[in-house]
């Protein structure tokens, strides 16, 4: 799965340490979404796409069509 | 059951502000050091009353297992760490725990196959199983950490 999150989190000039206590996870969790090393579960998911004020279709996209 | 939580709330004793914004990690580190030697002090305990003292049976049997007192209390606080994690950290720890456990049994088959096949091989207690999964989980910690850092 690709996403826009470190994009995202440029844009709003937050470090990996910010954008995981928002989130409440840790820095590594944030890390590992970033690189895509990690899925998201569905909760995770929702509190990235509430925490940019986007939702998850925008910010998370298969990495080949469907 | 009630000997965690009367630990935990022995451990929180003078409890102040600061210790209240404190880190769920940090309060994890503080527990396990407080029941490690709690640990210590009762291994102490039972040294010194088996050598000194001329226990019975039972008595022996409760010096004996006083030290897992402490050590099931850290078993109890490990879940609850585990259980405050993120999805990721517990993915890792997951991992690391099933390396560890996948590793042990497969020496330990290994072992059992030479000891019926040779017969004779140096035993080996089951008091190390513990100690084996606790060092053998940090270590696979580490080293998973790593590689995911690396990539």
């Amino acid at each position: 799965m690709q996403n826009k999150l470190r994009v995202l989190r440029a844009e709003k000039r937050w470090s990996q340490a910010e954008l995981a206590d928002r989130l409440g996870v840790s820095r590594q969790a944030v890390n590992a979404v970033e690189t895509g090393r990690h899925a998201p579960s569905l909760t995770l998911a929702f509190s990235i796409a509430d925490v940019f004020e986007k939702t998850i279709e925008d910010i998370f996209e298969p990495s080949s069509p469907p | 059951m009630c000997a965690p939580y009367l630990l935990s709330g022995i451990l929180d004793i003078g409890k102040t502000n600061y210790d209240e914004d404190e880190s769920g990690d940090a309060k994890y580190l503080k527990k396990m050091a407080a029941l490690i030697a709690v640990f210590l002090a009762l291994l102490a305990v039972q040294t010194f009353a088996l050598e000194l003292f001329d226990l019975g049976y039972s008595g022996k049997m409760l010096a004996a297992l006083a030290p897992t007192v402490p050590v099931f209390c850290m078993l109890v606080a490990t879940v609850k760490n585990y259980r405050e994690m993120d999805e990721f950290m517990q993915r890792v720890q997951g991992e690391s725990l099933l390396w560890t456990i996948n590793v042990i049994c497969f020496l330990s088959f290994g072992y059992g196959m030479l000891e019926m096949v040779l017969g004779v091989v140096p035993p080996i207690g089951v008091i190390w199983i513990l100690p084996a999964v606790c060092l053998g989980s940090g270590l696979m910690n580490f080293i998973l950490m790593r590689r995911d850092h690396a990539e």
